[in-house]
């Protein structure tokens, strides 16, 4: 669909509006397909591109980096944020919600919750990419640093001339 | 399966976007090479949240000697500043930031950091040297001192307005609780009106007027609090329900915060007509002139930070998420003192109890401010 001339640019417009109805195929790199509304693909910034440029919509797109249990949690969010342009008080309250619940479950596998930021970052979906970066950052508020180091499995590999300037820096009492 | 570790490094700057202690971004500095790397590329310096700076040491604390005690309300974390804190020489700046009145510099509390003061008059160091006495340093270069006289509630108030070329004393002798400096004048408000004294208005002593506060019909004022949004003067109450004593009982679920803004050109037109009708016949009440407006929902983007000796508005959207806009955080009088946090926007929310301060804490003049802690490397705002 590319804009040669003024018709063909009215026509990708027509296209644009319809949107919403077309259907767009992810493929997970094991292989399995899932058919999402494009205004659910399009919470992907990755995806939108793709489609912008007048990518292979009707191949479908393959995801090598995202297994099919995390790209279902990821379509989960996706639909509900892009199928449903919340217009009320209690309508965005209701999405709030659903990010609130979405967060907790992962909050309580933290495999699969590095597993979602991951996709969430390769396919560029910044909502997504807030969501769980701010639960992983809220499982470090009030850790010490040797506290972190062990609850990620993280290797001390500071310099001497490091630990003097963090001694510096944490005079905490 | 993936593990934090394993988290591609342009990730790490996102997560440590969503700390606003600045205790948790200084420890995540302190994690590995990796992470200390990532502060480098924040997009831009981190909000952090503020920290209540105690009037003087805390007697009680073993570590007084090492110098001003601050506190971060939503980490739990106690801070002492080497070096500071001998006498009460804190000066609140009127954008959240801090100092302490050293030699002629405001000095910065937690990094020592020192700038000069554009005020050169010798008196100005008796006024903050003096314990008791209340500094706040304007945006536009205006540096306001007063000292209260405890001749038990209300206070009497004599103060001065320092610019960089003028000085001249403010109201004396006056009853007030909280002192602003606004666009020219210094506004006084205790728990029932409020006094305006302008640069170059009349002689200090000659100001008799005063405008009551706004009624809150049903409650009683604690205590008032003046703080400036968005070019406006601002009045934050404290109220409890009536009937409530205000003794160190801790009847915390009766305790609400209203907002309202002040209208300064109103107010200085009013007081000009009572001035007048007192030189004249006088008598009556004085009239209820509508400077004050009720604004609660309008900021409630914004959460207040009620302390001593001023007080300021932060953008909620800042911190993400992390303090609720349209509430107030200030310090309860108990022993040791605690923090709450209400809500203005919904009339009558039970006040929040956020941190009971550590042991020796029982002076409820805590100063809030913007901790600006020294984090090496230093934090790059990316061009």
């Amino acid at each position: 669909m590319a804009s040669g001339s003024g018709a063909a640019a009215a026509a990708a417009d027509a296209e644009e509006k319809e949107s919403g109805s077309r259907m767009i195929t992810l493929t997970s790199n094991e292989g399995k397909a899932f058919v999402v509304t494009e205004a659910s693909a399009r919470q992907s910034a990755t995806i939108r591109s793709m489609v912008d440029d007048g990518g292979c919509v009707d191949k479908g797109f393959p995801l090598p980096n995202v297994d099919s249990k995390t790209l279902a949690r990821v379509i989960q969010y996706s639909d509900e944020h892009g199928n449903k342009e919340p217009h009320t008080v209690d309508e965005r309250a209701a999405l709030a919600k659903f990010d609130r619940d979405f967060i907790a479950e992962l909050d309580a596998d933290k495999a699969f919750l590095y597993d979602v930021t991951m996709a969430a970052n390769y396919l560029h979906i910044q909502g997504l990419l807030a969501l769980t970066t701010q639960c992983v950052a809220d499982t470090i508020k009030g850790k010490t640093p040797e506290e972190i180091r062990t609850a990620f499995g993280i290797e001390y590999d500071l310099t001497a001339q490091d630990e003097k300037e963090i001694k510096e820096e944490d005079t905490h009492a | 399966m993936t593990l934090i570790s394993d988290l591609p490094p342009e990730l790490l700057p996102c997560i440590a976007g969503h700390l606003h202690a600045a205790v948790d971004v200084v420890r995540f500095h302190a994690v590995c090479r990796e992470w200390r790397d990532a502060l480098r590329y924040l997009p831009r310096r981190p909000s952090f949240l503020p920290w209540l700076l105690a009037p003087w040491p805390t007697p009680d604390d073993d570590t007084a000697a090492g110098g001003g005690a601050c506190r971060c309300v939503f980490s739990r974390t106690t801070y002492h500043a080497p070096g500071l804190g001998i006498r009460d020489k804190r000066v609140a700046h009127s954008d959240g930031g801090a100092s302490w009145f050293v030699g002629g510099l405001f000095v910065n509390p937690l990094t020592g950091r020192a700038t000069a003061c554009a005020v050169d008059d010798p008196y100005l160091s008796d006024w903050i040297d003096n314990e008791g006495s209340r500094c706040i340093f304007s945006g536009d270069g205006t540096l306001l001192t007063c000292r209260f006289y405890d001749a038990g509630p209300p206070l009497s108030i004599y103060g001065a307005i320092w610019c960089p070329d003028y000085q001249q004393d403010a109201d004396s002798d006056e009853r007030a609780c909280a002192v602003a400096y606004h666009d020219g004048a210094a506004v006084c408000a205790d728990l029932a009106r409020c006094y305006v004294h302008e640069i170059g208005g009349p002689a200090a002593g000659d100001q008799t007027t005063f405008l009551p506060l706004p009624d809150e019909p049903g409650k009683v004022r604690r205590r008032s609090y003046l703080l400036e949004l968005r070019g406006e003067l601002l009045l934050a109450s404290v109220l409890q329900d009536a009937g409530c004593t205000d003794d160190d009982d801790d009847d915390d679920d009766r305790l609400s915060v209203s907002v309202h803004a002040f209208d300064l050109v109103a107010a200085l037109n009013a007081l000009d007509q009572l001035d007048a009708a007192v030189d004249g016949a006088g008598g009556g009440d004085p009239p209820s002139p509508s400077v004050w407006e009720k604004m609660d929902g309008a900021t409630g983007d914004h959460v207040l930070f009620l302390g001593y000796p001023s007080s300021f508005a932060v953008e909620a959207a800042r911190y993400g998420g992390e303090v609720p806009g349209g509430s107030a955080y200030f310090v309860g009088r108990s022993r040791p003192c605690r923090v709450y946090r209400c809500s203005f926007e919904d009339d009558g929310t039970a006040a929040t109890l956020v941190d009971t301060l550590p042991a020796g804490w029982n002076d409820e003049r805590c100063m809030w401010f913007l901790p600006e802690p020294d984090i090496a490397p230093v934090i790059g705002v990316r061009t």
